[in-house]
């Protein structure tokens, strides 16, 4: 068959030299440099499109490195200003060549040294942000990067603005040798100053963030946010492997890695990184200083997560049996704290990590709008699969989860944000991890820490709350439960078995450890018991916010 | 009119596409992988690069490696065929971008349509009926439930942010949609880190029916009339007719009217199809605008007269539209029938192999679209489909007769088809009466699959001879 068509290809191409009326067709010149080969994929894209894709692979969502144009493009309103000195150039160790260097990278990158400050807005909220540049010399942190961050720091502290830096940089500056080294501790040294001042300092790590920065004002922000895929490190992969020579885990040094390890808040795509940012800042920026519901808002209770028929869950309820509530307390189906969350709150924006190990996702914490107030919510969370219960760890944290917890409540106390915490755990998770990091240790700090907020706080109880790891988040000003939730020193079956060596005689001890919301009512842990539908709850919780804030104040003065 | 094109996809459309070049004076360019060696378009071109491996990534979808080809060898325009870049606005553009003309409409066209939540806010704005449902986002499930009795249940709630099922509910009244409301916002957080839902009228079991456009440089948008493609499986069309037997005539200018006005909604060239779905009381919803040249576009052909490969080619070279909408006949009925390698008894598990013999049915007002031939190997690295036959008669039963003969006929050796499950197909009560909707292929699939014991010969009554009087052939363009 293969030969028939060979033969009459033959035949009609000399047909066609005969019966050709036009001529053929001109070879067109293939334009330079119109397309760039995507650095993951191999995905061929014209400039173009590159560009209204802000450098975002649409094949495999490779974020390319960009420069400081494209940076201010996507994240600036229009109208911003630089704010910098001219930079000029020194040569603090006399280095032989550098200034041939530097000029070269001051003439061929659209910044002319490797960070640059502008003041703008960003979703109409007034801001200076810090763009670093690796073609500058691979971004490091030269003595005028460090002048520049000190110098903005100080600016933004005067005229009380928040301040942002991309970070994108080799590291240290070679040339610059120890005075490099130096830059890290004035520009940490500086951060310091800004935030104790009440300066919000937001860092978002770019690829690549590594060395010296990374090990310096990187890892400093309030919230420290970073792109898909970036690689962030102290020391690179090619220097651990030249040392230790060893083959790295894939995936190791990632955003997703780092976040992982709770060194991250939260990795934004490049397209939602604007709307972020104005959101945080919206957020930090916020005047409102009490809760506001307004009408619509309690409509909205109509429609509460879960309905029940009024009077007879009434009726049902008085007659349930504590054991009886035990087990509605852990029912999976039960309304969960990140559903009260959801009712309660608006414009939640998770923030996650440790900083230190991991970050728990058994333990969420972050920032929202309470009636249009900013907050800081942390919630427990047990997932309602088998699935999502394995990933979840049945809702019993990590000593991670409560250093999260800790470190989130410690911003809301520094930027006077009030805190809210739901809580449905059995307990904190009993396990080798658990003990070898630190437990105890983790739930007395949070203990002594929560007792001595100045910041108002209020705990909710939706489900079960058990022993330790439910009162370290629960060390709150005032302590709401539902009316089917339980707070137990440890759970009804292991007080049976400690008690009386019998786990059958659990109803038992359900019934006479005291155990629910009633009970606790009645011994003074809590301060208000809710119907599971929820209602007035709203009401109570806005109330009782406004008046905690207000007698707070008295209390300052 | 141009004077070579190159012609980016492969199989039955790639050598349906070079046939009307051919016919209109244009040289061809095609371009294949590895593992098409050996394939019908390669072997009937007379210019052919491979230009990757066997992977569509690797090849087909090879922009770069396309665009160069097409440079090198001195092509003014890129058809994209189906399938594959057809509906790549960034290909589109990047054609535009290297000097050359895409023949489709342009990438914006192509986006616009492509974003469902923007197709719907255009199509409202142009008046063509979209599925009862909110405009934007759901903000809770009060407004859900009200939205919902506005359109009628049951309704489907959707993630704004998704895809895949995730985040979506089938609500059937009022509790339902509190009990769950906040159960998909809280899915569809957590797959797509965005709650926000949207709802729309759940539309079941209707009719397929998309109509064919043609849309000019010059702003003249005609419609080639409907397509009944009911008769799917897993939302794969397997039979196609036109025209569906369902339209009154006023329901169907009805129908084409709104199509017209989708496609003026935005700038639009080249050929077109508008889908909507027709539910049971005759009211049609519009689903979206497939921005390409379709599959059953043969059968389109047949009852019209016109060759749209061929009106696609001349609108991109700027040429206007042969005809006007007035002077749009549809005459007879045609249908189509895909043949794919595959083994139905064993749940469509698709066969690739050898070719062994091969006879295709002929014959008056029969036309083969294939790119087989005695000895070709069918790689699994494609779609499965190796055949269409399309068939004209004066009538449906007529046409549907003239399928079963064609099929009858039909002999493919070597491989695996569906050819059986069609031919009982064309026996079954809802196909031979017209009445079958998108649910019937699949929801009588087990009768059909056990042939002999069901095998079902209509009455006389219901295929009637008397209707078929003398054929009168559209005339060729
Ligand atoms: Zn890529």
């Amino acid at each position: 068959m293969k030969d028939s068509f060979d033969l009459r290809r033959e035949q009609l191409e000399k047909m066609n030299k005969l019966t050709r009326l036009r001529a053929p067709a001109k070879k067109k010149e293939i334009p330079a440099d119109l397309f760039t080969a995507c650095p993951q994929c191999g995905n061929y894209l014209s400039n173009r499109i590159w560009y209204d894709n802000l450098y975002v692979c649409p094949n495999c969502n490779k974020h390319l490195r960009i420069g400081v144009k494209n940076r201010l493009r996507i994240i600036m309103d229009d109208g911003y200003e630089f704010i910098d000195q001219p930079s000029e150039f020194r040569n603090p160790i006399e280095f032989p060549g550098y200034q041939e260097k530097w000029q070269k990278a001051y003439e061929n990158t659209d910044a002319d040294e490797a960070i640059v400050f502008v003041k703008g807005t960003i979703e109409a909220e007034l801001v200076i942000v810090g763009v670093m540049d690796t073609n500058f010399l691979m971004g490091s942190l030269g003595s005028i990067v460090g002048d520049r961050i000190i110098k903005a720091l100080g600016r933004a502290q005067e005229e009380q603005l928040p301040l942002i830096i991309f970070t994108a940089s080799g590291g240290a500056r070679m040339q610059e040798a120890i005075i490099s080294l130096m830059q890290m501790r004035y520009v940490s040294e500086a951060v310091g100053r800004f935030q104790r001042a009440g300066g919000l300092y937001i860092s978002v790590m770019t690829d690549p963030t590594t060395g010296g920065v990374t090990a310096s004002f990187a890892s400093l922000g309030n919230i420290i946010l970073t792109e898909p895929g970036t690689l962030i490190a102290f020391a690179g992969p090619r220097v651990i492997r030249d040392t230790i020579r060893q083959e790295l885990p894939e995936g190791f040094q990632t955003a997703e890695h780092l976040v992982e390890h709770g060194f991250v808040d939260r990795i934004i795509e490049r397209k939602n990184l604007k709307e972020s940012l104005g959101k945080l800042l919206r957020l930090h920026n916020s005047k409102q200083n009490k809760v506001e519901y307004k009408e619509e808002d309690y409509q909205k209770d109509k429609f509460l997560p879960i309905q029940t028929n009024q009077e007879e869950s009434a009726q049902e309820s008085q007659e349930l049996t504590a054991f009886q509530r035990v087990k509605k307390a852990r029912d999976p189906h039960r309304i969960c704290p990140r559903q009260v969350l959801e009712f309660l709150c608006q414009d939640i924006f998770e923030l996650k990590g440790d900083r230190l190990y991991a970050d728990d996702p058994t333990i969420c914490g972050g920032l929202a709008t309470l009636g249009g107030l900013p907050i800081t919510f942390v919630h427990t969370k047990k997932g309602r699969d088998l699935d999502s219960q394995m990933k979840l760890n049945f809702g019993m944290p990590h000593p991670e989860g409560y250093r999260k917890a800790r470190r989130l409540m410690q911003e809301a106390e520094d930027f006077g944000r009030p805190i809210l915490t739901i809580i449905d755990t059995p307990g904190a998770y009993p396990g080798l991890g658990s003990e070898n990091r630190g437990m105890g240790e983790a739930l007395a700090q949070n203990l002594r820490f929560m007792s001595s907020l100045r910041t108002p706080t209020i705990a909710l109880i939706t489900g079960e709350a058990g022993s330790g790891g439910a009162i370290a988040l629960a060390c709150s000003d005032k302590l709401f439960m539902l009316e089917n939730a339980v707070y137990t020193i440890l759970s009804p079956e292991g007080f049976a078995t400690i008690l009386w060596k019998d786990v059958s005689k659990v109803e038992e001890a359900a019934a006479n450890m005291r155990l629910t919301a009633q009970d606790m009512f009645e011994l003074n842990v809590c301060d208000q018991v809710f119907p599971d539908d929820l209602s007035g709850l709203k009401q109570a919780i806005a109330n009782t916010f406004n008046q905690l804030i207000e007698e707070k104040k008295e209390n300052v003065k | 009119m141009f004077r070579k094109i190159l012609i980016a996809n492969r199989g039955e459309i790639a050598v349906r596409i070079m046939r009307s070049c051919r016919e209109m004076g244009i040289d061809t360019v095609m371009v294949y992988s590895t593992a098409d060696s050996n394939a019908l378009h390669v072997q009937l071109a007379s210019e052919a690069y491979c230009i990757g491996g066997p992977l569509p990534k690797d090849s087909y979808l090879n922009m770069q490696a396309i665009l160069t080809v097409a440079l090198e060898t001195g092509c003014e325009a890129i058809h994209p065929g189906y399938g594959l870049l057809s509906e790549n606005a960034d290909f589109a553009n990047m054609v535009e971008e290297v000097g050359l003309k895409f023949i489709g409409p342009c990438g914006a066209t192509i986006d616009a349509l492509g974003d469902k939540a923007n197709a719907r806010r255009l199509m409202i704005e142009a008046d063509v009926p979209v599925p009862p449902g909110s405009d934007g986002i759901l903000p809770n499930a009060e407004v859900a439930i009200e939205l919902a009795e506005k359109a009628g249940y049951p309704v489907l709630i959707k993630a704004a942010a998704g895809g895949g099922g995730r985040g979506m509910r089938r609500i059937d009244n009022a509790e339902q949609m509190i009990a769950m409301f906040n159960e998909a916002t809280l899915e569809a957080q957590n797959a797509f880190g965005d709650g926000s839902l949207y709802l729309e009228k759940l539309i079941e079991n209707p009719k397929h029916i998309e109509f064919q456009i043609l849309a000019d440089q010059q702003g003249n948008v005609i419609h080639l009339g409907d397509r009944d493609c009911s008769w799917q499986r897993r939302r794969q069309k397997v039979i196609e007719e036109t025209p569906c037997t369902r339209l009154s005539d006023q329901l169907r200018n009805e129908m084409g009217e709104a199509a017209i006005r989708a496609i003026k909604a935005v700038e639009y060239e080249g050929a077109g199809t508008v889908e909507f779905v027709l539910d049971k009381n005759n009211k049609f919803y519009f689903i979206e605008v497939n921005t390409r040249i379709q599959v059953e576009h043969p059968i389109t052909e047949m009852v019209t007269g016109i060759d749209i490969v061929r009106e696609q080619i001349r609108i991109a070279s700027g040429a206007s539209l042969p005809i006007t909408q007035s002077e749009m006949q549809i005459r007879g009925h045609a249908i189509e029938c895909r043949i794919n390698a595959e083994k139905p008894s064993d749940n469509f598990r698709p066969s690739p192999g050898k070719i062994k013999n091969y006879i295709m049915p002929g014959g008056r007002s029969v036309r083969i679209d294939s790119a087989i031939y005695p000895g070709y190997e069918i790689s699994p690295y494609y779609d499965s489909m190796i055949a269409k036959i399309i068939v004209h008669g004066n009538n449906r039963s007529h046409a549907i007769r003239r399928m079963r003969r064609c099929l009858e006929e039909l002999i493919i050796d070597g491989v695996d088809t569906n050819a059986g499950l069609l031919y009982v197909s064309l026996f079954e009560q809802s196909m031979i009466r017209g009445t079958y909707d998108t649910s019937t292929l699949e929801s009588s699939l087990d009768d059909l699959l056990e042939y002999e014991t069901i095998f079902h010969l209509p009455d006389s009554a219901e295929l009637n001879p008397e209707e078929d009087n003398e054929l009168v052939l559209p005339e060729e363009r």
